[in-house]
């Protein structure tokens, strides 16, 4: 009969542990731009580096929509509608995610194909 | 005689295949924790296919390995299918390996845990297969491997556990 726990298993914890530190390395250099691009009536009118930015600042990429621009974020300040989704859509910081302001036609979107959604197994 | 045989071990069999489908339906039920991927599980129903491989044969313990990817290919869909036979059958490997060996000097936490980072494995490998980003290796990995630490010590603990009553009922056949 094995027992419970032995001094080998020690060893084996502190191997994946070591493991998956050694994995996690690669991600500490992995710090690829951030960029963001404003799209209006689906054509990009903006490229911004959002590591870049010093200052926050406001965009007004069509009438009444304004965007508002800081470092490593980015997200729809006013717009003139009525849901105001693009609003309730918050801050954009990772790669992937997309706020669209419908009516105006205005979508701002983080570049990057890094993330993808996993499905669940 | 040998029909007697025979059929107790049918009968095991299909108890042990349905204890590993409830063990492993209770998990769904989980819902995703943060931080880690959606999909990470404990892992209970490794601890039968472990006992399986620990007390019956090989071929049982993969047969319920193989049992358990069907069942989730019915009940979730190819890929759910694709990600539990990548993780099953290695970790099925691992513990007939681990288990059956006389000259391996590992307590069941180790085993365990080292049955839990071979499933975790095989399903990080199909999942980068599936999609074809390797990243995924770097971004779930470390993840994962923490995880399989986590859950591999209470599979490993658990089947120390009821394995004195089990072999109870065992010797009793």
């Amino acid at each position: 009969m094995k027992k419970l726990f032995m001094r080998a298993d020690f060893i084996v914890i502190l191997t994946v542990i070591i493991l998956s530190i050694l994995l996690f390395i690669p991600n500490l250099f992995n710090n690829s731009t951030l960029t963001a691009q404003i799209y209006v009536d689906g054509e990009v009118v903006e490229e911004i580096n959002l590591q870049e930015v010093e200052k926050s600042y406001t965009l007004t990429p069509k009438n009444g929509t304004k965007i508002t621009v800081e470092k490593g974020k980015i997200c729809f300040s006013d717009a003139h509608c009525k849901d105001e989704l693009c609003i309730k859509s918050g801050w954009l910081s990772k790669k992937g995610q997309t706020a669209a302001c419908l009516p105006e036609r205005v979508v701002v979107s983080i570049k990057g194909t890094d993330k993808t959604d996993m499905m669940t197994y | 005689m040998r029909d007697k045989k025979n059929s107790q071990r049918v009968a095991l069999l299909g108890i042990m295949g349905a204890l590993a489908l409830a063990l492993s339906f209770l998990e769904s039920l989980i819902p995703a924790l943060p931080g880690l991927p959606p999909g990470a599980k404990p892992g209970l129903s490794n601890i039968v296919t472990m006992f399986m491989a620990s007390s019956f044969s090989v071929a049982d313990a993969f047969f319920i390995t193989v049992l358990k990817a069907v069942f989730a290919g019915v009940t979730r869909g190819t890929t759910a299918m694709l990600m539990s036979a990548s993780g099953g059958i290695l970790s099925t490997a691992a513990a007939c390996v681990l288990l059956r060996s006389k000259k391996i000097n590992l307590g069941y936490i180790g085993i365990g845990i080292i049955c839990a980072v071979c499933h975790n494995i095989g399903q990080l490998m199909s999942a980068c297969l599936i999609s074809g980003t390797w990243s995924l290796i770097f971004g779930y990995g470390p993840l994962l491997l923490i995880f399989a630490v986590a859950t591999g010590f209470v599979t490993g603990t658990m089947l120390k556990l009821v394995l004195p009553a089990l072999g109870k009922i065992m010797n009793r056949l």
